[in-house]
């Protein structure tokens, strides 16, 4: 179960690096991040879970949406 | 520029594969996780820090200082995003003079912005769901010592609190406390953070420990009786309040919130 | 063991993105993505010699190992400082020089 989740969260983590539209890649991190708490709370961390949560899908996801909306969208290629 | 992007792929697979030389034969094979940390926390960690949250009496109460180092990491990183966002602002766009960049057709400044943030959803949602989300933070922060929590993951929840705020306000809306002073706006924020941090650096010197404990000692003698766990909740208050008003300053300025 | 290899694998794209990709914003993503995985081992490595959250008052005493776990809270903080600090600086240099593709940016700012 958790090998599953892990290479779930590889998965999100390389589209996060392909995809052209850089809003994509955002919203696969912010999925890698997600599963990357789900993954701290099965290894029976709920301190960590709760930081990689509010941080991974919270802060830095709203950072990265205005990096995005304030410079180009598009890969370029 | 494809022939670019062929050498880029070359290059990182060449450096994918010098990393996994160096890094696997660390990596891959079982070795047994050692077993004394665990053992010694498990018997001695409630009676000398008084939280029964393990991980908040290390990071807390035996390695309390590189908690401030990480405090201070924070604040230099918030402080320099804050002020290249800031300067970024002011300097006119790329190759375009000083005063022409606010009569262009299109130019897209921050009032521009934030009236486009403003549909009915946003209005509705986020400005009523924000006071849910500040008390749900400040749970987190006030039990940080005795179940998972603590400052930094209450000061990020605060911070989200802040933002919906920010996002679902109208003009002048909640937490305005004087013509030119408002709550959650910038110049609050940033005194709150000094504030919280100074806090902060003053709990984690010695001479401060000594003086908590004397303190106890004295309230003791009165009747009164001060746990042992309050140094680490102080702690947690302090960082939780630094951390999330640092934050939300910095989302509250890539906002557009400069306006008071 | 399998666990382990997968994390390596998302370390290592994380540095293959870092070389490969031109695009400033890519390049923080891979940053992030290779802390994610770092700290993702040190939680993994720390679980395996208990099966209890590290909470004192729960039934059992084999609790996992909490030294990790206080050390990746730190670990997690520094790494949104980093992403935080890259994507004000990619801003800034978008708004000096347009583009946010490092080859264009050597060339404009004269480096070439």
């Amino acid at each position: 179960m958790i090998e599953f989740v892990i290479a779930l969260a590889c998965a999100g983590s390389a589209y996060a690096l392909l995809s052209k539209d850089l809003l994509h890649g955002t919203i696969a991190l912010s999925a890698t991040s997600v599963l990357s708490a789900l993954l701290f709370f099965m290894l029976r961390a709920p301190d960590v879970a709760i930081t990689e949560a509010a941080v991974g899908a919270g802060v830095s996801t709203i950072i990265f949406v205005w990096a995005i909306r304030e410079t180009d969208r598009k890969d370029g290629r | 520029m494809r022939r670019a992007d062929i050498a880029g792929t070359l290059a990182g697979i060449v450096v994918a594969i010098l990393s996994c030389a160096v890094v696997a034969p660390v990596l891959l094979p079982d070795v047994p996780w050692p077993e004394a940390a665990r053992d010694l926390l498990a018997a001695r960690g409630l009676g000398e820090t008084g939280a029964s949250n393990l991980v908040s009496a290390i990071y807390l109460g035996y390695r309390a200082f590189d908690t401030l180092g990480e405090t201070i990491v924070l604040l230099a990183a918030l402080a320099g995003a804050v002020s290249l966002i800031g300067a970024a602002r002011d300097t006119p766009l790329h190759g375009e003079e000083a005063g022409v960049a606010a009569d262009r057709g299109d130019y897209r400044g921050p009032a521009d912005k934030r009236r486009r943030l403003h549909t009915e959803i946003m209005d509705s949602i986020a400005g009523k769901l924000a006071p849910i989300v500040l008390l749900f933070g400040a749970y987190v922060m006030l039990y940080g010592h005795s179940s998972p929590g603590g400052g930094f993951q209450g000061g990020v929840v605060i911070a989200s609190g802040v933002i919906f705020i920010a996002i679902g306000r109208r003009s002048g809306g909640i937490g305005r406390i004087g013509p030119r002073l408002t709550v959650f706006g910038p110049r609050a924020l940033s005194r709150m953070e000094a504030s919280a941090f100074a806090a902060i650096v003053l709990l984690s010197f010695p001479v401060s420990i000594s003086a908590f404990e004397g303190l106890r000692a004295g309230a003791s003698a009165v009747g009164v009786s001060v746990p042992a766990v309050s140094y680490i909740v102080a702690l947690n208050v302090s960082i939780g309040l630094k951390v999330g008003s640092g934050v939300a300053l910095m989302c509250v300025m890539m906002l557009g919130g400069e306006s008071e | 063991m399998i666990a382990r290899a997968l994390v390596l694998c998302m370390f290592l794209i994380g540095i293959a993105g870092l070389v490969a990709k031109r695009n400033l914003v890519k390049k923080t993503f891979a940053l992030a993505i290779m802390n994610s995985a770092v700290v993702l081992l040190f939680v993994l490595e720390g679980s395996s010699i208990g099966d209890e959250a590290p909470l004192l008052g729960g039934p059992g005493a084999s609790f996992v190992d909490p030294v990790p776990q206080a050390l990746m809270l730190t670990a997690i903080v520094v790494g949104v400082c980093v992403s935080a600090l890259a994507l004000a600086l990619a801003y800034r240099l978008y708004k000096a020089y347009g583009t946010l593709d490092v080859d264009e940016l050597k060339r404009l700012s004269g480096h070439e």
